[in-house]
């Protein structure tokens, strides 16, 4: 019995031993993505008349979507952008539509630093770029505000977050379209890409 | 001496510290991989944006009829017409998307220009809406309105009357153009 005590006891130790390398492999593991709307998240076209033409949201519009991607700032992100082929009232009404994308990396949510994505669909950039971003980086303060300027949720450590963000715009064409709703859905993909 | 390799009663045992290690290998390994693929999952995130646009019909303006001004009287001092109750007045429909609101505006003085080129004459429009085909219950629009309602047909009507003082006029015809500018909202 006394043996068998001992050998449950040996058997416990190692396990609580197991428990913290769990841990610690968990520290070490990169930050998860975080990806948030911080607009209404509907690209909004409002209305419009028919043969009205070309209508554009473009970057610096009040109407633009912005989506913030908070993750590990040693990483690059790899963004796929799948915008719907038109906007559709029905299978035989469609409205033309041209997505449009930028994103910045420096720290904060600014437009008028934003870089147009090389394609209209993907892009891999580093989530914070050390060359363009604020002196000192968003994690050397160690802060935890929470204020949407790339510097939430650092806890210090290697597992240091920042936010990168996106602006999505487009513009669609209206001839002498049958009147209603037109709908479409962009879906976002994002993903470390190192 | 007595024999106690082999014994699972004894930690000291090989055979018990080797099932200790595969156990320990084996709990190990399954609180490793579960994190390694949250850690993957967590790695990827999608999110949807919905893009919209609603589209109307334009906005088509018909006359119906013009506005009609009786001969004016060498006596007559001012034209007036009543756009609420006036039979003289000019008539217009908006057609458009049933139930849109819509901003209508227009300039109250316009100047008429003598077919002569020389004199002028300023007339004053008085312009009533309604979104039933029914000149005694319109409503009197201001310069700028912004809370009309196409009706279920999608019609808007309108009566055009106004005021114009003669008194110093030069006998002959004065023309000019009256604008108004119907608009979704």
């Amino acid at each position: 019995m006394k043996n068998l005590l001992i050998a449950i006891a040996l058997l416990i130790v190692p396990l609580r031993d197991a428990n913290a390398q769990m841990l610690a492999l968990n520290v070490d593991a990169p930050p998860g993505i975080t990806v948030t709307v911080l607009s209404d998240g509907v690209l909004d076209f409002g209305t419009l008349i028919q043969n009205q033409g070309q209508v554009s949201i473009n970057l610096m519009d009040p109407g633009t979507e912005v989506i913030s991607i908070e993750g590990d700032h040693t990483k690059d992100l790899y963004v796929t952008l799948t915008p719907p082929p038109s906007l559709q009232l029905d299978a035989a009404n469609t409205l033309p539509f041209t997505l449009g994308a930028s994103y910045s990396n420096i720290g904060e949510n600014n437009k008028s630093q934003a870089i147009d994505f090389p394609n209209s669909l993907t892009a891999t950039f580093p989530i914070y770029d050390q060359n363009r971003g604020q002196k000192p980086p968003p994690w050397a303060n160690n802060n935890t505000n929470g204020n949407g300027n790339g510097n939430g949720n650092n806890s210090g450590g290697s597992n240091t977050t920042v936010k990168a963000y996106l602006y999505l715009y487009g513009s669609t064409t209206v001839g002498n379209d049958r009147a209603g709703t037109y709908t479409g859905t962009i879906n976002l993909t994002v993903s470390y890409a190192n | 001496m007595k024999e106690t390799v082999g014994n699972p009663m004894n930690p000291f045992d090989p055979t018990l510290m080797q099932r200790i290690v595969t156990v320990l290998l084996l709990t190990t390994a399954c609180t490793i991989f579960p994190f390694k693929m949250i850690a993957q999952d967590s790695g990827t995130s999608r999110i949807s944006i919905t893009a919209t646009a609603r589209v109307v019909k334009s906005i088509e303006m018909r006359t119906i009829r013009d506005m009609s001004f009786s001969p004016v009287q060498p006596s007559q001092q001012q034209i007036s017409i009543n756009a609420l109750n006036d039979a003289n007045t000019g008539k217009m429909i908006a057609i458009g998307n049933a139930n849109a609101q819509i901003r209508v505006s227009f300039v109250r003085q316009r100047t008429l220009t003598h077919a002569s080129g020389n004199g002028t004459l300023t007339f004053t429009y008085e312009i009533a809406g309604n979104d039933q085909d029914d000149q005694a219950s319109a409503e009197l629009l201001q310069a700028d309105n912004r809370d009309l309602t196409l009706n279920s047909e999608g019609r808007y009507y309108f009566w055009i009357g106004g005021q114009v003082n003669v008194e110093n006029a030069k006998p002959g015809n004065y023309n000019g153009d009256f604008t108004i500018e119907v608009e979704y909202i």
